[in-house]
């Protein structure tokens, strides 16, 4: 299947050479094995050793301190060319690659520098701990904070989920101040092994995405000061938080789309051969779906280049960009449900079978996870109260 | 201004404690002011004040405390 896939959907507007070694990983490494990664829900561990060695968890961060120095639209593109292969991958790398995304723009720490240089020499892998149980995915209110506790700090939070986190080196958690602070008052915490506990609280039994292992966990961890960011969680997410995630999710559904569109593509091309001369019924809804990928490719393009150019700008935080992000992610989402649904109706029988090489089992299960992972109507209820202040659509 | 801008502060902005107990710079997203309740106290600050805020004044720091709104509305109705 990867194979058929190589000869389709070599990047097609590349990106950079990120892309070209996360699309090899995906043929070589992902792909073969992610129908088993889908089945047994379990962590992709050997394209996440592919991606260590190839360097890409520190592509994000600056060259001087050992990292790769990639805007994140070309980390995007890697995003993206791993997810046509296997989507759980290819989450793993953009929820990793949020959290690094994150530290290159706030960690101005000396700490957090280190941390930067130690991401890059040892490839450690982050994962994120947000969300809460009693407040679900709104993070931006917490009920666990940090406690001083005798000569130090600890935190103790219970996490909805936190993706591969018995496979990170260090879980990233938003948290009160203080135990006196309000829940919206938040500092953001790195917690590192080993002064992390991870003790399991529900399974990821899921419907799609299954590979992510987004299993629920009591945290408890020993606070180092200097793990703290230096400014509010508020901050960390408008200024390019909210952005890289949206973009990089995003990158994820476009790849997943792609990958089912390519089946779809095969089949109409190997129906023509058998016909020369008529142009098969399929071939026609085969061009609406690809009005369908133009647009998803075009929305994360857009997307992606214009967070590069704002980096350094006020622009990045402006309640347009913040729309436009929450927008392409909802809308892309969208289209890989529409996209791997279509695929389908031109595939048929053999899309709908498993084992056949136009199989789109896992893309329509990892489409619809592409919907409520982060959820839509939370990225909506969001643009919807910022349109009761904003001036402009 | 100021007492308008307290009042509107506690009708709209949902603090966990009582608005006369902050000083004037002091955070009112410490004080448990969520994204909703800044959007609220907006729309009551545009009808209260019979001002516009500007997309570009839609941001965090432009509603984090009195003085900052202060300012905001001084920039925004300069005859005041």
């Amino acid at each position: 299947m990867s194979e058929l896939l190589s000869g389709l959907t070599g990047p097609a507007e590349s990106t950079g050479p990120l892309e070209s070694v996360a699309w090899k990983i995906g043929v070589d490494v992902a792909g073969p094995v992610a129908d088993e990664v889908d089945r047994e829900s379990r962590f992709p561990r050997e394209a996440v050793e592919e991606l260590k060695r190839a360097g890409l968890l520190s592509a994000l961060i600056p060259e001087q301190l050992g990292g790769g120095g990639a805007t994140l639209a070309e980390v995007a593109g890697a995003v993206r060319a791993l997810a046509s292969h296997c989507t759980a991958s290819a989450l793993v790398l953009a929820m990793h690659s949020i959290e690094v995304s994150n530290l290159v723009r706030h960690g101005t720490s000396k700490p957090l520098q280190e941390l930067q240089a130690e991401i890059a020499s040892k490839q450690l892998l982050i994962a994120n701990a947000n969300s809460e149980v009693g407040i679900g995915g709104d993070v931006g209110r917490s009920i666990c904070a940090v406690e001083p506790t005798d000569g130090g700090m600890t935190l103790e939070k219970q996490c909805l989920a936190i993706s591969y986190g018995e496979h990170a080196d260090a879980v990233v958690a938003t948290a009160r101040r203080a135990p006196d602070s309000e829940q919206t008052d938040q500092v953001q915490v790195i917690c590192r092994r080993p002064d992390l506990t991870l003790e399991q609280t529900s399974d990821w039994d899921a419907l799609g995405l299954r590979g992510t292992c987004s299993n629920g966990f009591r945290l408890v961890a020993k606070v180092d000061a200097g793990m703290i960011y230096p400014v509010p969680f508020a901050t960390i997410a408008s200024n390019g938080g909210i952005q890289a995630s949206t973009i990089l999710l995003s990158s994820a559904w476009v790849g997943l789309s792609e990958a089912a569109a390519a089946k779809a593509h095969e089949y109409v091309r190997a129906a023509a051969r058998r016909s020369i001369g008529t142009i098969p019924p399929a071939a026609g809804h085969l061009a609406v779906l690809a009005t369908e990928l133009q647009q998803s490719r075009g929305l994360l393009a857009t997307a992606a280049n214009a967070f590069t150019a704002f980096e350094a700008s006020p622009e990045m935080e402006s309640p347009g960009f913040l729309a436009s992000v929450r927008n392409v992610k909802v809308s892309t989402s969208e289209l890989a449900v529409r996209i791997t649904t279509g695929a389908l109706s031109i595939c048929g029988i053999a899309g709908f079978k498993r084992g056949t090489p136009f199989t789109l089992d896992r893309q329509i299960r990892d489409a619809h996870g592409s919907v409520v992972m982060v959820s839509n109507e939370r990225y909506l209820r969001a643009n919807a109260e910022m349109l009761l202040a904003r001036k402009h659509l | 201004m100021n007492p308008e801008i307290r009042k509107l502060i506690a009708e709209h902005a949902r603090l966990a404690v009582d608005v006369g107990t902050l000083a004037d710079d002091a955070s009112l997203y410490e004080a448990g002011m969520t994204s909703h309740a800044t959007v609220n106290l907006m729309l009551a600050l545009e009808a209260g004040f019979d001002v516009e805020f500007p997309d570009s004044m839609l941001k965090r720091s432009v509603f984090e405390s009195v003085t900052t709104i202060t300012a905001a509305l001084a920039e925004l109705q300069p005859q005041v």
